[in-house]
């Protein structure tokens, strides 16, 4: 397997080692940049045990830009990576925080292009997404943050606007956890109904009680993206 | 071993405060839990013991020691996560031993440290393994196990069975809590399933938007929340909140709204009547609602009509949806409660049980 490691990179020295690689020889793995608040040599010790199969593994200053590839077990197929890499975003971060108190934050995306640079650059962007949307994650997928692009460049007034119009504060708390839970299930019903541990029938119940409030449906796909939305919008 | 201390701590980010006025105690050896809802301030809250966040004012003590300057390595803590990230290439035994190497603890300590987590945790048997051989279960026990051979004076744990499948999760809430009594540690444990904080927690921390709503112990929280957010927050299903009316007969305080008249249960007349002619909220958990004729015989005047939404069937117990004129209200009824969807039902309120808050402030009345 190829490997290449490299420390205090500029863009010319990142360039001139992504030609001499040769990327269409990297398995399928994700791009990860994981963003340390303070910098320790055992960062890199610890991440390079705990990806030993990393291919592409550069540090420079605090953040270290990685192509992981998963150990074998994970198929290779892109199905199957994008858990995997999802997966580590709270693992680094944990692993991190708890053996040397580090904090740090992790961003991933499986690679559709070949670039190393463009990829590196794809993920400064999702960082900066983080921390307008999602500060208190560990970090970001690309495809996690899809929709929040979006409202990039949109003015605060008008983030305010459209939740207030939406929810106001018409849910009450349990209201509110339950289309938070149903949203993050993917609108599966068996598997909120598990989180929540209610009955199936109460959360349908519940589901029926925030259309009453709010006259939007969750269960019918676009009114629950206006749902998803505000209730979104309102946590930033 | 530790306590802890929070004297008026604070954390802004930029200019946004996320914390407020943080004041708490946690005693040497409590299992203390944070419970409430997203984004309220428990992993902030819980990063800033571990030192991985900086304290933006007051003051925090790990056993006697100010910890606002001391870097995390030296803070004495171990933290425990959701997500349970193993060398692959390491055996069992050696993801154990990692973080001490990393400390340079001397090898024979690292040797005893990791035999007695194992034995404590029942994974001898599985030091030899790589992680890929170990079932969930075993692996989030090696998680834990790391957490231990640092033997700290404190634990930190953030949702750390939050992504376990239902039976797992019941089987690692009882393996938390038995190795809390085995390790005579002070824990303090993040979540927000109030099920999770209400089984393990020796006393609970109730958040929400930065700020403690109240610290108490399970059963004090169930019984005397403080305020409306409490109430409703812990216990399930949640209370149930209605709007009435006070009026005084011969006396006696009621309780008036469109669909009853009640009379205020014994206990709190004194505390009701001076309130006549002004609107509280009463709540009343699911449980103490009855449908139970002898109950309802002994008991005429506590009674009233409600129509049946929905029948839930719990097993023992039915979950009843009803509404009571405009508002809706859940009761917990035994399985032989005659309630039928879409019919007139009758029940009673046990006015000894019910709650009373103030309407503007939301802060409990009795
Ligand atoms: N690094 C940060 N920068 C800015 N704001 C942050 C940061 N971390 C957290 N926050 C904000 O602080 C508040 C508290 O977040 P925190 O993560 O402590 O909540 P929580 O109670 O742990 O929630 P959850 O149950 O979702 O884990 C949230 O509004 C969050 O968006
Ligand atoms: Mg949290």
């Amino acid at each position: 397997m190829q490997r290449a490691f490299l420390e205090h990179w500029d863009e010319t020295a990142f360039t001139a080692h992504t030609r001499a690689l040769d990327l269409p020889n990297l398995s399928p793995g994700a791009r990860v940049l994981v963003r340390c608040q303070t910098w320790q040599p055992d960062i890199s010790l610890i991440l390079r045990n705990f990806l030993p199969q990393t291919q592409v593994f550069w540090v420079n200053g605090q953040e270290i830009f990685l192509h992981a590839t998963p150990e074998d077990g994970v198929g290779a197929t892109r199905k199957n990576l994008l858990p995997w890499a999802e997966s580590l975003i709270s693992q680094i971060h944990s692993m991190l925080a708890d053996e040397l108190g580090v904090l740090s934050y992790v961003y991933v995306d499986t690679p559709r292009t070949q670039g190393l640079w463009s990829g590196y650059l794809s993920l400064g962007r999702l960082a900066a997404l983080h921390r307008r949307f999602f500060p208190g994650e560990a970090g970001l997928a690309l495809w996690q943050a899809g929709f929040a692009q979006l409202f990039d460049s949109l003015a605060p007034e008008r983030m305010e606007h459209y939740p207030q119009n939406v929810l106001g504060d018409k849910l009450s708390p349990e209201l509110r956890e339950t289309l938070q839970t149903y949203f993050r299930t993917g609108l599966s019903l068996t598997e909120s109904a598990r989180l929540l541990y209610i009955h199936r029938n109460t959360l349908i119940y519940r589901l029926d009680r925030i259309t009453e409030l709010t006259g939007y449906n969750p269960r019918e796909f676009k009114q629950a993206i206006t749902l998803f939305l505000a209730l979104w919008l309102q946590g930033t | 071993m530790a306590g802890l201390v929070f004297k008026g701590v604070t954390k802004k980010y930029d200019q946004n405060e996320v914390v407020h006025d943080f004041n708490l105690e946690i005693k040497d050896k409590e299992f203390m839990v944070f419970v409430g809802p997203s984004g309220c301030g428990k992993t902030t809250t819980l990063r800033m013991i571990a030192g991985l966040e900086e304290i933006t004012s007051g003051e925090l003590f790990i056993g006697e020691r100010l910890v606002n300057d001391v870097p995390p390595k030296n803070r004495d803590i171990a933290m425990v996560f959701q997500s349970y990230a193993l060398y692959p290439h390491m055996t069992v035994y050696g993801n154990m031993a990692f973080g001490l190497k990393l400390r340079k603890t001397p090898k024979a300590e690292i040797d005893r440290r990791v035999r007695e987590a194992a034995r404590i945790l029942d994974i001898e048997h599985l030091l030899d393994r790589k992680p890929k051989a170990l079932s969930g279960g075993q692996r989030q026990r090696v998680a834990l196990g790391r957490a231990i051979v640092r033997e700290p004076q404190v634990f930190l744990m953030d949702e750390p069975l939050s992504n376990l499948d239902a039976k797992l999760r019941v089987q690692m809430r009882a393996e938390i809590s038995k190795l809390r009594h085995r390790l005579q540690t002070t824990v303090v444990y993040v979540t927000h399933d109030q099920t999770e904080a209400m089984t393990m927690g020796d006393r609970i921390v109730v958040m929400k938007d930065g700020f403690i709503q109240q610290v108490d112990s399970p059963m004090n929280l169930y019984n005397h929340p403080k305020n409306i957010f409490v109430a409703g927050f812990i216990g399930s299903p949640s209370m149930n909140f209605l709007k009435v009316n006070v009026t005084l007969e011969d006396g006696i305080p009621y309780l008036n709204h469109a669909e009853f008249h009640l009379p205020v249960g014994e206990a709190h007349r004194q505390t009701l009547a001076p309130l006549s002619g002004k609107e509280v909220m009463l709540g009343i958990r699911p449980e103490f609602i009855n449908d139970d004729a002898a109950f309802m015989a002994a008991h005429p005047d506590w009674t009233l009509e409600a129509k049946v939404e929905v029948v839930e069937p719990m097993g023992a117990e039915n979950y009843v949806y009803l509404s009571v004129a405009d508002e809706n209200v859940v009761a917990r009824f035994e399985a032989a409660s005659q309630a039928k969807s879409l019919q007139n039902h009758r029940l009673a309120f046990d006015m000894n049980a019910i709650h009373y808050f103030d309407i503007e402030t939301q802060a409990a009345l009795l």
